[in-house]
């Protein structure tokens, strides 16, 4: 079935497209997603829609299957199946980006295939419930955008580390120039790595939670740095900001070494207290010492951009998710740098993804395997032992 | 299909069944008369961690009187409201929506709150409970609360029912002298869900319509009021050409779903035809 929708963001062209391909930042726009992973244009990540008495999650990936810099049109191609069987969806979302004077309009098109039985229940309700899905997007994602425009020029920066190019690096250093405003858009990407590719151990799933709170913190926190353009005390805000979050790509194994961490340490006096202060303690730790572990989020948050939604949200999950960063610290591998840069600037970086979906079947395969053998190992063992016995006897009564 | 395992309770009382849904886990569900969940379990589109099951709840069965108002018990099936004298007297309406809910069997074990409760949009008694402006009690861990028929629909298959609430009574308006009713239903096989389904309740005054009360079934996502039909029922004289005229404004800011039984503009043909004809034999044409 093709569902339409249209809406309008008050952003420009040029910064609509930028947020539309970020796909960790419009993923949570989708109710009841999740992102799992997040690999070049490639992602992993679940989807659960509640109807009623039935609850689907469909767990699967999708990727950009187009990016048109120039059309100003994506494609994403996604599939996924229920996690109980309950069949598969798939879905092919155009979204096409059209200037209107200082707004943006956006159409998407999609076309949405449901097998098995949701598809056979509910006379034609999945359309419908596909189309709220999706206007309920096309709402956050505007809302989403709209707060983006405040943010401005910090956004921006902090968008351009974000966008998914390998030329990152470049974009990066002439966003660097922006000083305090980049450093917190690097640690928000460094923080979002951690997100995206954090592994399966239950506290790496929690450093993940950790690293997307305090990504949006910096993004807050870059925010203010670059509406003051560079001032030496919002820097020092930011800077205590940045440290913190920077202390959750530790854990994160597969971050390369930084290209845009090294840059915005040139150009930054900011970044370059920083960025050595995920490691080990400079000045910048000195100043972030208070605000570190749970505090900094909640902290930082209201401080950051009282206008932005993302941050506060991120001060509500702050305090939750927090208290299971220690125990992501400690199953780091030490022999990494810190500040782990941007994984998603290196799409050959090797994916760790959770992939339950597929495992699932072998396993009970291999389980029932297991239970036959165990079932048949005491009579075996039984007749091995009553066939000795006779063969015993045999032995004896020809004697 | 056999369910996935989940947990069980059947409790006695209203209290013991919110505590067993409050102890119940993350994903409780309840069971009033089973007809549209055990369907659905079975089909494992849904596999609730808890079920509490309501049909040893006593207190939650029965009609009675209050005043103007008939409550009714949210487990009262669609059989006891068939059979009930005080339905028979003051709530005709209902009952004729109720015998055309499925068959004999499903009437039987379904119950007259799990139907308003699952919310079904082709569903025949929200629309009804709807166009009586029924007030739905709800039980929840913090003391009861009442809400009108109007917000208790919300979407597809969600009313305002919160997370650890239940439905325990619906209280509904006495129709008395000068009410007529009817319950038109559109459906292509017997015992099928509606396609559209047209619930009138028309008041006459000297030979004139005083009040017009008209619910859809399955015109949206959830029941809706043909408001200006009401508006346009008001006051006139009692003759074909007054209702077929109000009739035809039956559809008017509504929004069917398209699906295999019917296109939406045919729904809304549906809507019309089917106003005309329940409110002509409400007013007794």
């Amino acid at each position: 079935m093709q569902l339409e929708n249209a809406f309008t963001v008050p952003v420009p062209i040029d910064e609509a497209w930028r947020v539309l391909l970020d796909i960790e930042r419009i993923a949570p726009c989708m109710p009841g997603a999740a992102l799992d992973s997040v690999t070049g244009d490639d992602f992993t990540g679940r989807v659960k829609v509640k109807l009623g008495p039935i609850n689907l999650t469909y767990q699967g990936k999708a990727s950009f299957v187009e990016k048109d810099d120039e059309a100003h049109r994506a494609v994403i191609d996604a599939r996924g199946k229920d996690q109980r069987g309950n069949g598969t969806a798939a879905a092919v979302i155009t979204a096409t980006l059209a200037a209107e004077g200082d707004t943006t309009r956006v159409d998407v098109l999609t076309d949405l295939n449901i097998t098995g039985r949701p598809a056979q229940f509910g006379r034609g309700v999945m359309t419908d419930v596909g189309n709220k899905l999706l206007g309920q997007f096309a709402d956050k994602l505007s809302a989403q955008l709209a707060s983006g425009d405040a943010e401005g020029d910090a956004t921006r920066a902090a968008a351009a580390v974000g966008s998914q190019e390998p030329t990152v690096a470049g974009k990066a250093t002439a966003a660097a120039a922006k000083g305090a405003a980049t450093t917190a858009g690097v640690v928000e990407e460094a923080a979002a790595s951690v997100e995206g590719v954090a592994g399966d151990t239950p506290a790496a799933g929690a450093a993940k939670k950790a690293g997307a709170a305090a990504k949006k913190t910096a993004a807050a926190a870059a925010d203010k740095a670059a509406s003051a353009e560079q001032s030496a005390t919002p820097a020092k805000k930011a800077a205590p900001a940045a440290s913190a979050p920077a202390k959750a790509p530790v854990p994160d194994p597969l971050a390369p070494p930084a290209k845009s961490t090294p840059t915005a340490a040139d150009t930054a006096p900011a970044a370059g207290d920083s960025a050595p202060a995920a490691g080990d303690t400079t000045p910048a730790t000195g100043d972030a010492a208070p605000f570190s572990g749970t505090g900094t989020v909640e902290d930082q948050a209201p401080d950051a951009e009282p206008a932005s939604t993302t941050a506060s949200d991120a001060a509500v999950g702050g305090p939750r998710k927090a208290p299971s960063k220690p125990p992501a610290g400690t199953t780091a591998p030490p022999n990494r740098p810190a500040g782990g840069g941007p994984a998603r600037s290196t799409p050959s970086a090797p994916q760790r993804t959770l992939t339950p979906a597929e495992p699932e079947p072998i396993d009970l395969l291999e389980v029932a395997g297991g239970a036959a053998f165990t079932r048949y190992a005491a009579p075996a063992a039984g007749v091995t032992v009553l066939a000795l016995l006779i063969a015993l006897l045999v032995r004896r009564r020809r004697r | 299909m056999i369910p996935a395992p989940f947990a069980y309770a059947r409790p006695t009382t209203v209290e013991e069944a919110l505590q067993a849904i409050a102890d119940g886990g993350e994903d409780v569900k309840v069971l009033a008369g089973g007809q549209s969940l055990i369907p659905v379990m079975r089909l494992r589109l849904a596999a609730p961690e808890t079920l509490v099951d309501l049909t040893r709840v006593a207190e939650l069965r029965g009609v009675r009187e209050e005043g103007d108002e008939l409550v009714i018990g949210a487990m009262t099936t669609h059989a006891d409201v068939l059979t009930d004298p005080l339905l028979a007297q003051y709530g005709q309406l209902i009952v004729q929506a109720t015998e055309t809910v499925a068959d004999r069997q499903v009437r039987r074990r379904g119950t007259f709150g799990g139907a308003l409760a699952h919310a079904d949009p082709a569903g025949d008694l929200p629309a009804v409970a709807l166009a009586l402006d029924a007030e739905f009690v709800l039980a929840g861990p913090g003391g009861r609360r009442t809400v009108p028929a109007a917000e208790f629909f919300v979407d597809y298959l969600t009313t305002t029912l919160e997370e650890g609430e239940l439905l325990v009574e619906i209280r509904v308006p006495k129709l008395g002298e000068g009410w007529g009713v009817r319950y038109e239903k559109f459906n292509r096989v017997a015992q099928a869900w509606s396609i559209v389904a047209v619930a009138a309740a028309v008041r006459r005054e000297d030979g004139r319509i005083a009040e017009a009360r008209i619910g859809l079934t399955n015109m949206g996502p959830t029941p809706l009021r043909a408001s200006a039909t009401e508006a346009a029922l008001v006051g006139v004289d009692v003759s074909m050409e007054t209702v077929t005229a109000a009739a035809a404004q039956a559809a008017e800011g509504t929004s069917p779903s398209n699906d295999l039984n019917a296109q939406a503009d045919y729904r809304q043909h549906l809507a019309q035809v089917l106003t005309r004809r329940a409110v002509a034999a409400a007013v007794g044409l």
